[in-house]
């Protein structure tokens, strides 16, 4: 059953009634707006329904909201008593249990249109989503279920007054599924300690009682009866056809599964007889073999798998050793088992059970019997081919099953193997024309040239030699298919391969049979893609303001050197590292390489592309920036080309992308850079067309939220990085996609990370080799634009001011001065705050709070915690009712009217390191000193203050002992607006002396008119994108 | 459709009476394994008697239903070679093993080397079967339908072998169980009746939802609508074990609950399989695949 809030009350609510629960035609849209099958399904509305009651959290005279229903009414201050009273709710019940959870797994935390999903119905979601896990891994087994049955009562009949003869079983057996023990016990203690209480509210009682006292269910029963129902609807979801049950029939499992409905009437004869006694009894015992399989016994039984040696090259042996079920790590040859001393001879007991473990195995293995017949059974000798087929199909099955298998290290996949392809590269094939950069330019599609040999145990073979070995099967540590590619490139060419760069890439990655000899000055590139060389370390370009960091350096140098072999290339290092400056240096190392090559093309979210012209202009002012963008942009691309002669880089928003496409692509780029890239993470969207369809020969993608998760997200980026190189989307699909998500195959994947792994560069502040580098706090500025209307809003406050402050003085002109300045800030924050009309407080209004959600975003991925500053508290009442809204990550807010309890259970429910990751909005005044609050490393100052003192003491909220990482400040600066120039101010503090900046902004009175003007003066060219 | 075993022993038996019998007769003793046939059956050591309904013919002038009796023994093995037997089959993990799993061990004819007699019917001698039924040939439906029931009863209870041969199980554990593996045979709990009182109350105490009282601070909002953090989900979680069926193949195939002549294993890898595909799809999201890793240290 669902059940819901809203935010408004209902008109009437009855006696008892939940003042503000959403009535059932309300769930059902809310229903259907998440799940799209609701239509197909139907909600369960038949059959008169229980009066369903909810415990929640209550004030005496109503219940609670929950949290996020708190952000979204401004709830205000939490009552110091509330206690759980049962409330009446309108529920729906929801037959597709399943189904529906499924669905819900791709929701994100802020909701679907005005839906949003209580942590309750998450939790339930993610444990569903461990039960089909299990369902796929197939920890499950048909039951059958003894059950009381209440007699019931003989039914007379029409009047006749005749009553059944037959008196109701007192038992009845029922068929049905349950999960391996050891899954289920692992399961419940998972996920009990996870629950919250709101999983347990609610209860069906009578209208008229109000259930008071009630106690809330267990949470493990509760799990374990939830996983019980679950799985039972998760097996009879989709009706098994005639065909599939025939070899059922008769049998107890015919009622276990979900029958077609069309024919059971058929079947009914069957389908009505009861189990009786003696099939439980017959299930019982075979269902305690298996669920309890070895769980007496103090041994297990475990297999090894030795080599053949020289001397006798087809003798390998399966020997079978005892360990301890007590030390795992104490494994003993069976032999010692037969051969013990009298006096510590094994019990019946233990023989047997060390026997039925050995049985068992042999089912599985039926070779392993030969070893069996003996009377002291070791093991069992295998020739190479058995030997193979042990390693590559039995052993896996013995594993799944639960045994213990040692195999050879060289067939592990750490392991190294024995028979290989040596591919020794010669060069770039044939005649091919250098790339645009003379020689070391690679590119996808330039034909390598390699010899090619087979070599055994590093030793080269003869072609007779490997004829003979293939046909001897000595090449057992490949798979066919490895053969006969083995053969295949050795065949193509006499022994000379030649194929493309992407194929080389393709094949490298995926067989591990292939060793490559990198040789000459092509095969230095090829093995430096693989990490193999060092990559040659860039000195920081000249004309670089400022000093790159060494992680940054080889950042840079690494971008250099894939653009230099023409591959696209994406940043992904973590959010603060610094990824914009790299590429700002990379972009003023090749200006200066490579002049008058052609501008970059940047494409970034609107509420950065301020920031990228801002931070090139600060670390790189000899390139010329361009932003593309508002009413006023070039039209065609010759007057784009116009307009952008002589500019290094030109940035345009994802929107102009997309609007623009025509254009762009009428212009040749030198580098197209992705910003953000996981805009482009869907592959079908016309931002993602459009960015595809720019003509560039370098390629960067920049993310901070590692894309690799989301295969199809993957694909879609190297689509514009490395067009072509993963293949198309329907190949990619079916033979990556689907394999590794449906399956979880380990080796896809694998070849996979290493098909993408040279072109992906990825730091973590958490990194060795960065810690290093990067100080233990980081401080940055975040650049954003006014918005037009923010932009207006500011024009019309100076103007306002303008023919005022002449004529105020003193306390009057103190006022003004004072007032003015908070309303400027008001607006670089939001126009909401500033209006203080209650209009829509969203993200597409400001820039500032899209590039702060933007970071959120990123810190949420990462499960880090932030701390986010604030002058005012009505923005951060705003900000905290949309954090709420929009993460998962729980909220807190401190402020002024905070009272001191509430201050204290909000910083150690922040402090504790069980707690969800979160994100602490505090004022300045009232959260800026004395708080410890270092689970958080994120620092945000949403507006800035005048005293870096007063910043810094807030930022040491997060940076103070017992912070274990290291803390990233990010300020958040309106470019051309006073806050841009506090910036400065601050900066440029020394040269103000200290007694002028006091604690507070009264100092700024006496700052004479003109002075103040050019303070708060809006620079339209830099506040806004035109 | 053809007479066949579930288990290979089974098998054998049943084409050792093929082998003598015409085929018509075994077929129709097929409809003599009913228990509405068998109102009577017994073991009792190497002796099995059974009563069989017959039917009513007036054709006949049988105006009664008939009750016939069936008494069916197998040759026995001669006492003075069991020490033999028993000592060859307690010396052999192999048979040992197969025993203790509840199977006939493939190779159990070379125990019984030197015997006159094999443990399998091997000749039309190897059985003999008498019943009072007025039909002239032997066997007749009624024996056919014992033989096929004693058929299947040896399926999941193969020292009933040893039982027709003449050795008595007891007997039998007790002379294996001298020998080092043979000990294994001895006071197997597995094959103990399931206590049904004691499942009824584990089914209720599992299943059931039991209440807590409440102890926590309800003032606590965050931990009423929160809870801890939601455990993530390893790929592994998901992964596809290497055969279906994978977990039910230690047991061995026909367990004694399936009555069918399909392979259980096989019916149930195909159930797995079929389940697992109607399960919902969610979101494709699935796992994460950290692919780039960190690269910071290349």
């Amino acid at each position: 059953m669902v059940w819901g809030e809203c935010a408004r009350d209902r008109a009437k609510p009855g006696r008892n009634w939940h003042p503000f629960c959403s009535d059932r035609l309300a769930l059902e849209a809310a229903v259907s707006e998440l799940w799209s099958d609701l239509a197909l399904a139907g909600p369960d509305t038949g059959g008169r329904k229980r009066p369903v009651w909810a415990l929640l959290p209550s004030t005496s005279a109503r219940p609670r909201p929950s949290l996020e229903l708190q952000a979204e009414l401004d709830a205000g201050e939490v009552p110091r008593n509330t206690f759980l009273e049962a409330w009446r709710v309108d529920a729906i019940g929801i037959d597709d249990c399943p189904g529906f959870l499924a669905a819900l797994q791709g929701v994100p935390p802020s909701g679907i249109g005005q839906v949003q999903i209580g942590w309750d119905l998450r939790f339930w979601t993610r444990l569903t989503e461990r039960l089909q896990g299990s369902v796929v891994r197939q920890e499950y087994l048909p039951s059958i279920t003894p059950l009381k049955s209440t007699p019931k009562r003989s039914r007379a009949r029409g009047g006749r007054g005749r009553k059944s003869a037959r008196r109701p079983a007192a038992i009845q057996f029922k068929a049905g599924w349950e999960l391996a023990e050891a899954t289920e016990t692992a399961m419940v203690e998972r996920f009990a300690k996870a629950m919250p209480a709101a999983c347990r509210a609610l209860r069906q009682a009578p209208a008229s009682k109000r259930p008071t006292d009630v106690p809330l269910p267990e949470p493990r029963s509760l799990i374990r009866s939830f996983l019980g129902c679950q799985l039972d609807s998760l097996v009879g979801r989709k009706p098994f056809p005639i065909s599939a049950m025939r070899p059922v029939q008769g049998s107890f499992l015919a009622k276990a599964l979900p029958s077609p409905r069309t024919v059971r009437a058929s079947q009914s004869a069957y389908r009505d007889s009861p189990i009786d006694r003696n099939t439980w009894g017959q299930w019982k015992r075979w269902r305690d073999r298996i669920q309890r399989s070895g769980a007496d016994s103090d041994e297990t039984v475990c297999f090894r798998l030795t080599d053949a040696t020289g001397s006798a090259p087809d003798r390998w042996r399966v020997e079978w050793l005892l360990s301890s079920r007590g030390d795992p790590s104490l494994i003993v040859p069976l032999a010692d088992f037969w051969s013990r001393a009298e006096w510590a001879r094994p019990s019946p007991r233990s023989v047997r059970e060390v026997l039925i473990q050995l049985g068992q195995a042999c089912r599985l293995c039926n070779r392993l019997w030969a070893g069996m017949d003996s009377d002291a059974p070791v093991g069992v000798e295998l020739d190479r081919e058995e030997a193979l087929v042990f390693l590559r199909e039995q052993a896996p099955i013995l594993q799944g099953a639960g045994f213990r298998v040692i195999v050879p290290a060289w067939w592990t996949a750490t392991g190294q193997r024995r028979l290989r392809l040596r591919l020794t590269t010669r060069g770039v094939a044939g005649e091919q024309q250098p790339g645009p950069d003379g020689p070391g330019f690679l590119g996808f599609d330039t034909l390598l040239e390699f010899d090619a040999e087979i070599v055994l145990d590093g030793k080269p073979l003869s072609r007779e030699e490997w004829r003979r070995l293939v046909a001897a099967k000595e090449g057992m540590e490949l798979r066919p298919d490895e053969i006969a590619q083995l053969e295949e490139h050795w065949n193509a060419a006499e022994s000379t391969v030649t194929m493309s760069v992407a194929e080389y890439l393709r094949t490298e990655s995926a067989s591990g049979g292939i060793e490559v000899v990198h040789a000459g000055e092509t095969g230095r590139l090829l093995a430096s893609l693989r990490g193999a060389n060092p990559i040659e370390m860039l000195e920081q370009p000249a004309g670089f303001v400022g000093q790159l960091r060494p992680y940054q350096l080889r950042g840079l140098s690494w971008l250099a050197y894939l653009e230099r072999l023409g591959f696209g290339a994406c940043l992904a290092d973590d959010m603060g590292l610094g990824k914009t400056i790299q590429v700002i240096a990379g972009i003023l190392y090749d200006a200066a390489t490579s002049p008058a090559a052609g501008p970059t093309l940047l494409v970034a979210p609107t509420s950065v592309v301020g920031n990228w012209r801002r931070e090139t202009g600060r670390f790189a002012p000899s390139l010329k920036a361009v932003i593309h963008h508002g009413p006023g942009r070039p039209r065609t691309p010759d007057g784009l080309r116009e307009a952008i002669a002589g500019a290094d880089m030109v940035v345009v928003s994802f929107g102009v992308a997309r609007l623009d496409a025509k254009i762009l692509r009428g212009v040749p780029w030198r580098r197209l850079v992705v910003d953000e890239a996981q805009n482009i993470k869907n592959p079908s969207a016309a931002v993602t067309k459009a960015i595809r369809g720019i003509k560039a020969s370098r390629r960067v993608a920049l993310t901070g939220t590692p894309v690799e998760n989301r295969l199809t997200d993957l694909w879609s980026l190297f689509s514009v990085l490395n067009p072509g190189y993963l293949g198309t989307i329907t190949a990619f699909r079916k033979t990556i996609e689907r394999p590794i998500m449906r399956k979880g195959d380990e080796a896809t994947a694998q070849r996979l990370r290493r098909m993408v792994r040279p072109f992906i560069l990825r730091r973590m502040k958490t990194d060795k080799a960065i810690i290093k580098d990067l100080p233990e706090k980081v401080e940055q500025l975040a650049y954003c634009n006014l918005t037009p209307e923010q932009a207006s809003l500011y024009a019309a406050v100076l103007k306002d001011l303008e023919s005022r402050l002449d004529e105020k003085s003193g306390v009057e002109r103190l006022g003004l001065v004072l007032s003015t300045l908070t309303r400027l800030k008001q607006i670089c924050n939001h126009p909401a705050q500033f209006l203080q009309d209650g209009s829509d407080f969203t993200e597409s209004r400001s820039h500032k709070l899209a590039r702060t959600c933007a970071m959120l975003d990123e810190i949420e991925a990462e499960g880090e915690s932030a701390l986010v500053f604030t002058q005012f508290t009505e923005i951060g009442k705003s900000l905290e009712a949309l954090f709420r809204k929009r993460y998962a990550s729980a909220v807190y807010y401190l402020h002024g009217g905070t009272s001191r309890t509430r201050r204290e259970h909000l910083v150690e429910e922040f402090q504790n390191p069980n707690s969800p990751a979160a994100i602490f909005v505090l004022s300045l005044k009232a959260g800026g000193t004395g708080l410890t609050l270092t689970r958080a490393n994120h620092v945000i100052h949403f507006d800035r203050w005048w005293n870096p003192a007063v910043e810094n003491q807030a930022t040491d909220r997060a940076y103070r002992i017992g912070q274990s990482k290291r803390v990233l400040v990010h300020k958040m600066v309106t470019m051309g607006t006073l806050e841009e120039r506090i910036d400065e101010l601050i900066e440029s503090k020394k040269r103000l002396a200290d007694e002028i900046i006091g604690s507070d902004e009264s100092w700024l009175s006496k700052l004479d008119n003109e002075t103040f003007r050019g303070l708060i003066a809006l620079d339209r060219a830099s506040a806004v994108m035109k | 459709m053809a007479v066949r075993g579930k288990t290979w022993w089974g098998a054998k038996f049943i084409s050792a009476l093929e082998g003598w019998m015409d085929s018509g007769r075994l077929q129709r003793g097929r409809s003599y394994t009913t228990e509405f046939r068998r109102t009577r059956f017994a073991i009792r050591g190497a002796n099995v008697t059974a009563t069989m309904r017959g039917n009513k013919s007036a054709y006949f002038g049988v105006t009664e239903t008939p009750y016939y009796k069936v008494k069916v023994r197998l040759r026995k093995i001669p006492a003075a070679h069991w020490t033999r037997i028993t000592e060859s089959l307690g010396s052999n993990a192999e048979w040992v093993t197969h025993l203790v799993l509840g199977e006939v061990p493939p190779s159990i004819e070379r125990a019984l080397e030197g015997s006159p007699v094999g443990l399998l019917p091997r000749h039309r001698t190897d059985l003999r079967a008498s019943c009072s039924c007025p039909d002239y040939a032997n066997p007749c439906k009624h024996i056919a339908g014992v033989y096929l029931h004693l058929a299947s009863l040896i399926d999941y209870d193969p020292l009933l072998l040893f039982e027709l041969r003449g050795l008595d199980r007891k007997k039998l554990q007790a002379a294996v169980g001298k020998s080092e593996f043979g000990r294994a045979l001895l006071g197997d709990e597995r094959l103990a009746e399931p206590d049904l009182d004691a499942s009824l109350e584990e089914t209720e105490r599992s299943t059931a939802v039991t209440d807590e009282p409440l102890d926590e601070t309800p003032a606590d909002e965050l931990g009423f609508w929160r809870g801890g953090s939601l455990p993530r989900l390893a790929p592994e979680e998901r992964q596809h074990p290497p055969i279906s069926a994978l977990m039910l193949r230690r047991e061995g195939d026909y367990p004694e609950f399936w009555h069918r002549e399909v392979s259980f294993l096989d019916s149930m890898a195909a159930i797995y399989e079929r389940i697992s595909k109607g399960l919902p799809k969610g979101s494709d999201s699935g796992p994460s695949l950290d692919l780039a890793g960190s690269s910071e240290d290349r």
